[in-house]
């Protein structure tokens, strides 16, 4: 039994896509999309997986999820190992954890009222049995993303609503069954600034309110600090760093985040004057990746070690992990 | 009134589209100049016509066009007369070249890029075929592209090279002023921080006047020093770069510029509440007033009209009008 209050633990959590080449060929390769997370998060926690398109993020928010079986490592839920759940049981799992996706546009049947769409999954999982409790649900989960008059609502068509509406619309649904994990993919990256941080709000107060955790992926490091207690910076299917996130964008330590951070346009009249120091070049295939530091063919402070050897996770820092070479002895810098 | 020193003169520039639904007003008295080597960012909501004024410019239109009208100032000419083919002739891409918004992924995937780069100059130039390639490949390798890129298909790019090709695609013809449509959006940061040092690079190394278009006010710091705010299709807001992000006049701009978040300060990002508005019937008055915390009855009843606050600043909002 595990300590009071803690909600998920992935341990060494792996989700590798098979892929053959040639479709005679029996050579089996991998896309290594997730490749070793180690992570617990508590109730009412948010955590933000930060990291560039590919680098792994809805693969490992949906292998936490389930929707993706692993191929390594396990998760733990509530004390629970859901590594491998099946049938009745996977189904429970999906009742305890929701998914709200980047495309709100994409999200919802056009032919269905939004009170339809907010009824599916209590028709689904048969969670109450008569109409009257369904309305009240539907209504309450309408409430809660204030999306009000609820009334209002609930009979138009999805086309009848903007794009951060819609998005609302995609929250409540992932709440309506009382999960106690969301998994919140992109939600905002479709949704102009104001609208982002509209949404983003509301988000974290039912987090707060109803002590949801909650993993908000996003490739935009400027918002996981007002939303999220943690965060872990993904690179080509590695966590490289992993902190509390005030703790990340004060004192960033693994080459890659430093990039990040130096790459994240902020308004100021004076960055019209100077260039940026990012590294060039792109995220390298996650086919057969070597055994190396993903990041060494980019990184301006590689090392002959950080081209042969695949360094382990260095607590440089109390709580504060990064997986690069440079911190093997946690001499730091 | 456009100054002499102007190479490029916007009068009550106007587009309205035809639908079903009725007339949307996309654009409406936009009026602006820009020196030599400016770069005006244009920036707004999704929606506000940030796309119609880039199509405007290089007049690049849809059919169901109901009103286009207004004065585009180039070298001291009108050339809202010149007829379809004295523009395509002379202006488009000569002089006013344009990367349009999702332009990665408009490549034709059975052309080679190479081809594609070139394909302004075979067409506008009739320059012979071979010397056209010859000079794309130089292009693309200015744009920090291996040269035998020009041999590769499209799909064999990523993105952020599909981009660097559509830059090269809008610079092939020599023009003077480059619009830049969203030009890094859906890519990552660090591809995006490398092509806005490249377009930094080339735009002192050309002596390039860019219109760069983005809903990215972050972003937009990165190259612009004028900004332009449009909102509902209307300019509420034209200012340098300086003023602008240290002053903002404008209730709108104030709001877009408190919903950014940022890493170098504490301060919370803010949203402002409501959606903009339908451009088929908008609202009275000030387009903002239904969203704007300072609304009074003024603002819903009386249309404002750009108010000079500044040396080059304006601002379209009571606040700042006479008798306030
Ligand atoms: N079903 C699949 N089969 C094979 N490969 C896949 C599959 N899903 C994802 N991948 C690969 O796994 C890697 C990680 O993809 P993933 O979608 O998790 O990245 P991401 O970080 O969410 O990116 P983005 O920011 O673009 O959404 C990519 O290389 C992707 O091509
Ligand atoms: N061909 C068209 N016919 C009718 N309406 C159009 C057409 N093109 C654009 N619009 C409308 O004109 C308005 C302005 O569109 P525009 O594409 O210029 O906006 P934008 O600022 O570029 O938005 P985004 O940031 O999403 O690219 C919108 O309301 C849009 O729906
Ligand atoms: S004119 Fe009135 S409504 Fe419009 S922005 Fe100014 S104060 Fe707000
Ligand atoms: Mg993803
Ligand atoms: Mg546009």
């Amino acid at each position: 039994m595990n300590s009071e209050g803690r909600l998920l633990e992935l341990e060494d959590l792996r989700k590798w896509f098979e892929i053959r080449r040639g479709f005679l060929s029996s050579k089996v390769s991998y896309v290594k999309a997730v490749d070793g997370v180690t992570f617990t998060l508590d109730e009412g926690m948010a955590v933000s997986l930060v990291g560039e398109s590919g680098s792994g993020k809805t693969t490992l928010g949906k292998t936490i999820i389930r929707l993706y079986e692993p191929n390594g490592g396990r998760i733990i839920f509530q004390d629970r190992d859901v590594t491998h759940l099946k049938a009745n049981d996977l189904k429970w799992y999906r009742r305890m954890t929701g998914l709200v996706q980047q495309d709100p546009f994409g999200a919802f049947a056009s032919h269905f009222t939004i009170f339809r769409s907010l009824e599916e999954p209590l028709l689904i999982h048969n969670t109450v049995k008569s109409k009257e409790e369904r309305a009240e649900k539907v209504f309450k989960a309408l409430e809660e993303v204030r999306l009000t008059p609820v009334e209002d609502f609930a009979y138009k068509y999805p086309h009848m609503l903007s794009g951060g509406q819609l998005q609302r619309v995609a929250i409540a649904r992932a709440i309506i069954l009382e999960p106690r994990l969301l998994v919140a993919d992109e939600p905002v990256s479709m949704l102009d600034a104001s609208v982002r941080i509209e949404i983003l709000t509301l988000l974290r107060r039912l987090q707060e309110r109803l002590r949801l955790g909650v993993i908000y992926i996003t490739h935009d490091l400027a918002t996981t600090r007002f939303f999220s207690e943690w965060a872990l910076i993904m690179y080509a299917g590695h966590v490289m760093e992993k902190a509390f996130t005030q703790e990340i964008l004060r004192n960033p330590l693994h080459p890659y985040t430093r990039a990040l951070l130096t790459a994240t346009p902020e308004p100021n009249p004076e960055n019209r004057n100077r260039f940026k120091q990012v590294p060039p070049g792109e995220p390298p295939a996650l086919i057969d990746p070597p055994k190396s530091c993903r990041f060494s063919p980019r990184c301006p402070r590689a090392f002959d070690k950080c081209f042969k050897e695949e360094p382990p996770e260095f607590e440089a820092a109390s709580g504060h992990w990064v997986k690069c070479w440079l911190y093997e002895r946690s001499e730091g810098k | 009134m456009s100054s002499s020193k102007s190479v490029l003169s916007v009068r009550d520039l106007k587009l309205y589209y035809r639908t079903r639904k009725g007339v949307v007003k996309a654009l409406e008295e936009i009026s602006f100049d820009l020196e030599k080597e400016d770069t005006l960012a244009v920036v707004g909501e999704s929606g506000c016509g940030k796309s119609t004024l880039a199509r405007a410019l290089v007049r690049v239109l849809p059919r169901n066009i109901h009103t286009y009208e207004g004065k585009v100032i180039l070298e001291g000419r009108n050339v809202m007369e010149l007829n379809e083919e004295d523009f395509r002739r002379e202006i488009r891409w000569r002089k006013i070249s344009i990367v349009f918004q999702g332009a990665m992924n408009s490549f034709n995937p059975v052309y080679k890029v190479g081809y594609q780069v070139a394909e302004p100059l075979i067409i506008h130039d009739h320059l012979e075929k071979k010397e056209a390639l010859k000079r794309a490949r130089q292009l693309i390798e200015l744009m920090g592209m291996p040269g035998v890129f020009a041999d590769r298909y499209p799909f064999e790019l990523s993105g952020g090279m599909k981009q660097r090709a559509a830059i090269a695609m809008a610079l092939i013809t020599n023009p003077e002023i480059v619009i830049l449509d969203e030009p890094t959006s859906a890519l990552d940061v660090l591809t995006q921080a490398n092509i806005i040092n490249l377009l930094k690079k080339i735009k002192n190394e050309f002596k390039l006047t860019y219109i760069f278009i983005t809903h990215d006010l972050g972003l937009a710091s990165e190259l612009a020093n004028r900004v332009a705010v449009i909102y509902a299709g209307k300019m509420v807001e034209l200012s340098s770069a300086d003023i602008f992000y240290t002053q903002p006049k404008h209730p709108y701009s104030k709001g877009l510029l408190a919903s950014v978040p940022t890493l170098s300060t504490d301060r919370r990002p803010e949203f402002i509440t409501g959606v903009p508005p339908s451009l088929i019937d908008p609202p009275s008055g000030c387009r903002f007033h239904p969203r704007c915390r300072f609304a009074w009855e003024k603002c819903s009843s009386e249309e404002p009209a750009m108010f000079q606050v500044g040396k080059d600043h304006l601002v379209r909002c009571w606040l700042y009008g006479d008798g306030k």
